[in-house]
């Protein structure tokens, strides 16, 4: 579903993403881990089109998408999310769904604007909210949630969007254990309706806990991949981390 | 002419005009005048000159018992010196306040204005507006007219002093791009030519820039005896500064803009010593100047002057008030019927309002002759301006009048 | 008591033309992401091409272009497609920039606008502008009446501004601007392309800036480039601050308030000697009210609401 081959990014000598390939199958759910400056949130950029890489290809569901504007890319149906789940905090709960749903892309370029919401498409947001149990606060602006509430929205709009592939950007950052375990059911529920993941994060226990296969990231490569529990024993990696701090990195 | 009922109107109304000043004001309610200027925006500088003169032409006019009996009431209005604002201020002053005559209003304010007079039946009377587009807009019926010269007639001015008094048969031009300037460099390039001269070439000045040396170096190339200086007093001093450290000492021939201690000041003496510049004025010692200038003096400690359109600020309440007298009544349409003929030949010469009613009284017909100048409406309710005066920039500094030229026969526009 | 509705009517009618920009503002700024500091710009250009469509020919003391003394309608339109296309030109270089920079720049192209009116005689007869202007309906109706006939004009044009706006801001496109504002990063995963949307928005705002020149226009009955100097931009600013910027209302409320504080103090009455200091007073009067309300109510007299879709509730 998703094959990147040999992509390379530097910012003034620094090579922040060194040559890294990785690809993502369909109905998986896929780690990317790393410290601090490894190089994910970069290859994050050059993947959703929001930076411009220097080399290499990307695909995505069998077209080249490398060079198109992150909102094309997004439209084809790759959804990121960001580390601070703010989301567009002057706007109701329901107005975020609604600029993600599929109906609102095609009307937004009409005259005048396009048609405004229909009760069906208020109906299927509102449906989503709920499942997230954010239905009884369509109403209020983003900005009045709490953070929990926050990192739900962020998925329920991605949902709206009825995206193929979701790429998380440290999903688990600042999060609770009981959220935690929240998250990660709705990650491994949405998979069952045909969702695939890429996540990263450096909360080993969150990756183990959630994806079947992980890359690991070091200074702008590619360290170690296979099945989670097979990468996050790999000495390497062991000792990137240790070596930089306890396992349980914090956000 | 003063018909027999007039006449009648006019006997019954001199025992109210005569009576002591408190009687009057119990009698009835006071006649409200309207000043429409720009006391804030871009005209505000000037503003202030303007209602001093409009308090002491009421003042004036209530010590002689008001008009047809009634106090003279001034209501002073601010036009933003924006054409949106003289809408507002005009409709307030009318519909409002009930003035039936607005005077005051600058160029754009009173082409605006133009339907709103003649809509209303209030006569606007500018005292400043140097706008072509009043050449031949105004006039008896058209509620419409101005005290001061047209910038057309002062382009003829200066067209005539410059061909006739100082033998300058070509002259380079260097003019700021801004509304007032470009009129007065267009009205004199215009009689300039028509007349017989040449033009040599006409340099524009961006306003607001600080450095006009390509400029200088422009005019230089016509090594000119004498340049014609159209500019605001910022670009004004910018430009002859310029050209004096490039050591040009050229002679200038300068605009209302730079007649002012300030240009001289800003400028250095020793830069303009020398510079020119003609005023349209009364004639030199004519009484009507002299009587205002020195009630001017005592009101305000200051004195007034020449090209500031105090006195024909003064002259505009004077000539309204008079045609109210004349028409026996405080209306718009009086003032419309009359204000020609009170001010034009024909009748008795008055210099003040008292004068001017005691002779209407007397049932004769009467000539006003103002402070700035004879107010000779035309049939487009222009005037002209009776002299000219030279102005020099003395060594010391001071603007001198170094000449008086009759214009009373240059052509009006 | 009658004097007094008339000049009220006045009012009304200019703070109706600077609803119809404040909207146009509120569209793009308060909306959407654009902090256009060049409003001014395009309100003249449509008041200029209206002028140049619809005016008679020069007179042989003036010089502009054109003068084709067509009907009305085809001024109204070719005043909000000039505006428009001005603002398609502007947007091509200013876009791509950030914020304050957008800020800046367009403050000068309205400027280089202005200059453009100033400078160019053979179109638009320079400083000295072009006066003498014909209004609508004017002569069906005695000169007594025409004020009332203008100020229903400009309620019309104030009422059709309202409901394209109204209508722009709660349709799809208009959370897609509202989306860019919030947090540009996530309105491009949700598939909007920046640039496109803004300039789109742009041309619609200046458009509906432009037709409100016409209204302009219309109660000066001449136009000269004076009257597009960057205070107008400014007035429109404070009005819409004063209302509730990203509020509908707070536009339209904003606009009234405005001009009843800047004309306030022609309710005062005073003698002729005092006139001077208290016209003075007028723009620190205005000054001191937008101070108090950005200390007390930052977010306007009508602060944005949230969009209530759901429980039938019609806030807006």
């Amino acid at each position: 579903m998703l094959d990147v081959r040999d992509v390379r990014l530097s910012y003034g000598g620094v090579h922040a993403v060194n040559g890294v390939s990785l690809d993502v199958q369909e109905g998986e759910i896929v780690g990317l881990i790393g410290t601090n400056g490894a190089g994910k949130t970069s290859l994050f950029n050059v993947i959703t089109g929001f930076t411009r890489g220097d080399a290499g290809t990307i695909r995505f569901l069998d077209n080249q998408i490398e060079g198109s504007s992150p909102a094309a890319i997004a439209a084809s149906g790759m959804v990121r999310t960001f580390q601070t789940p703010i989301g567009f905090p002057k706007m109701t709960v329901l107005e975020n769904m609604l600029v993600f749903s599929h109906k609102e892309r095609s009307e937004r370029r009409k005259l005048l604007g396009g048609a405004r919401p229909d009760k069906a498409l208020i109906a299927d947001a509102l449906e989503i909210l709920a499942e997230f149990r954010l239905d009884g606060r369509a109403d209020i602006w983003v900005q009045d949630l709490s953070a929990p509430e926050m990192k739900m929205l962020e998925f329920a709009r991605a949902m709206m969007a009825r995206p193929k592939l979701m790429l998380l950007d440290e999903p688990a950052a600042g999060v609770n254990p009981a959220l935690m375990e929240n998250l990660e059911g709705h990650i491994r529920s949405l998979r069952d309706r045909g969702v695939t993941f890429l996540v990263v994060d450096h909360n080993l226990r969150f990756i183990s806990a959630v994806c079947e296969r992980t890359y690991a990231m070091a200074d702008g490569k590619v360290i170690a991949d296979g099945p989670t529990s097979d990468v996050i024993a790999d000495p390497e990696v062991i000792r990137l981390y240790i070596g930089t701090g306890p396992g349980e990195a914090a956000a | 002419m003063l018909t027999a009922s007039r006449r009648a109107t006019l006997a019954l109304l001199a025992a109210t005009a005569l009576a002591p000043l408190s009687v009057a004001a119990q009698d009835g309610e006071p006649i409200k005048m309207g000043l429409l200027v720009g006391f804030t925006g871009d005209m505000g500088p000037w503003a202030p000159a303007l209602n001093n003169a409009a308090i002491l032409a009421v003042e004036e006019i209530n010590e002689a018992g008001g008009i047809l009996g009634h106090p003279v009431e001034l209501i002073s209005e601010d036009n933003t010196s924006t054409v949106d604002g003289a809408m507002r201020g005009a409709t307030r002053l009318v519909n409002v306040e009930g003035v039936p005559v607005i005077i005051g209003p600058e160029s754009d304010p009173i082409v605006a204005l133009r339907s709103f007079a003649v809509d209303n039946q209030v006569p606007i009377i500018s005292t400043s507006a140097g706008t072509e587009a009043l050449n031949e807009a105004g006039g008896t019926g058209t509620y419409i007219y101005r005290t001061n010269a047209s910038d057309s007639f002062l382009g003829v001015v200066h067209a005539k002093m410059l061909l006739d008094e100082m033998d300058q048969s070509e002259i380079i031009m260097v003019v700021e791009n801004l509304e007032g300037t470009t009129s007065a460099a267009n009205t004199f390039k215009a009689a300039y030519e028509r007349l017989g001269g040449t033009i040599i070439d006409e340099v524009v000045l961006a306003p607001g820039q600080t450095n006009y040396q390509s400029e200088v170096r422009t005019v230089a190339g016509y090594e000119p005896d004498m340049i014609f200086l159209a500019t605001g007093q910022t670009t004004g001093v910018a430009f002859v500064r310029q050209a004096y450290q490039r050591g040009y000492d050229w002679d200038y021939w300068v605009t209302a803009e730079l007649q002012s201690p300030d240009f001289v000041d800003a400028a250095g003496v020793e830069i303009v010593a020398g510079a020119l510049n003609p005023v349209s004025s009364q004639v030199e010692d004519s009484e009507s100047w002299g009587r205002f200038s020195a009630a001017y003096s005592a009101r305000f400690d200051e004195a007034p002057e020449p090209g500031f359109y105090q006195a024909e600020t003064y002259d505009a309440f004077m000539v309204a008030a008079l045609a109210m007298v004349a028409g026996g009544e405080a209306t718009g349409a009086a003032v419309d019927a009359n204000l020609t003929e009170v001010a034009t030949p024909g009748g008795t010469e008055v210099i003040s309002f008292a004068d001017g009613v005691a002779a209407l009284e007397a049932g004769e017909e009467i000539n006003y002759e103002g402070a700035s100048g004879s107010i000779n409406f035309n049939e487009y309710g222009n005037v002209t301006i009776p002299a000219t005066r030279l102005l020099q920039i003395s060594e010391d500094g001071t603007w001198e009048t170094i000449m008086m030229v009759d214009s009373t026969e240059f052509p009006a526009n | 008591m009658d004097g007094l509705l008339i000049f009220a009517t006045s009012m009304v009618t200019l703070a109706a033309i600077y609803g119809m920009v404040c909207m146009a503002l509120n569209l793009e700024a308060g909306v959407g992401p654009l902090w256009d500091l060049g409003i001014v710009g395009c309100f003249g250009v449509g008041g200029y091409a209206y002028v140049l469509l619809t005016a008679d020919p020069a007179a042989d003391y003036q010089s502009y272009l054109f003068g084709f003394g067509l009907p009305m309608w085809v001024g109204a339109i070719g005043a909000a497609t000039a505006a428009g296309l001005a603002a398609w030109l502007i947007s091509l270089p200013t876009l791509r920039l950030r914020k304050e920079y957008f800020l800046i720049v367009t403050l000068a192209f309205a400027e280089v606008i202005r200059q453009f009116y100033a400078n160019e005689e053979w179109l638009t007869n320079g400083v000295a502008g072009i006066y003498g202007l014909d209004q609508p309906l004017k002569q069906q109706f005695a000169p007594g009446d025409y004020p009332y006939v203008l100020m229903a004009l400009c309620l019309a044009g104030l009422a059709a501004t309202w409901a394209l706006t109204r209508q722009l801001s709660k349709s799809p496109f208009g959370r897609s601007i509202k989306a860019l504002r919030e947090n540009e990063a996530l309105a491009i995963t949700a598939g909007i392309e920046p640039t496109a949307t803004s300039r789109r928005l742009y041309v619609t705002a200046g458009a509906i800036t432009g037709f409100a020149g016409m209204f302009f226009v219309w109660y000066n009955t001449l136009i000269v480039p004076g009257q597009f100097d960057s205070d107008f931009t400014f007035f429109i600013w404070a009005a819409l601050i004063i209302g509730g910027i990203g509020s509908q209302r707070g536009a339209l409320v904003g606009a009234f308030v405005f001009i009843l504080l800047h004309d306030s103090l022609r309710f005062v009455q005073v003698s002729g000697e005092m006139a001077v200091a208290l016209t003075s007073l007028r723009t620190a009067l205005v000054g001191l009210v937008l101070i108090l309300i950005l200390r007390f109510r930052p977010d306007g007299l009508f602060p944005e609401r949230p969009d209530r879709m759901t429980k039938g509730s019609r806030h807006a």
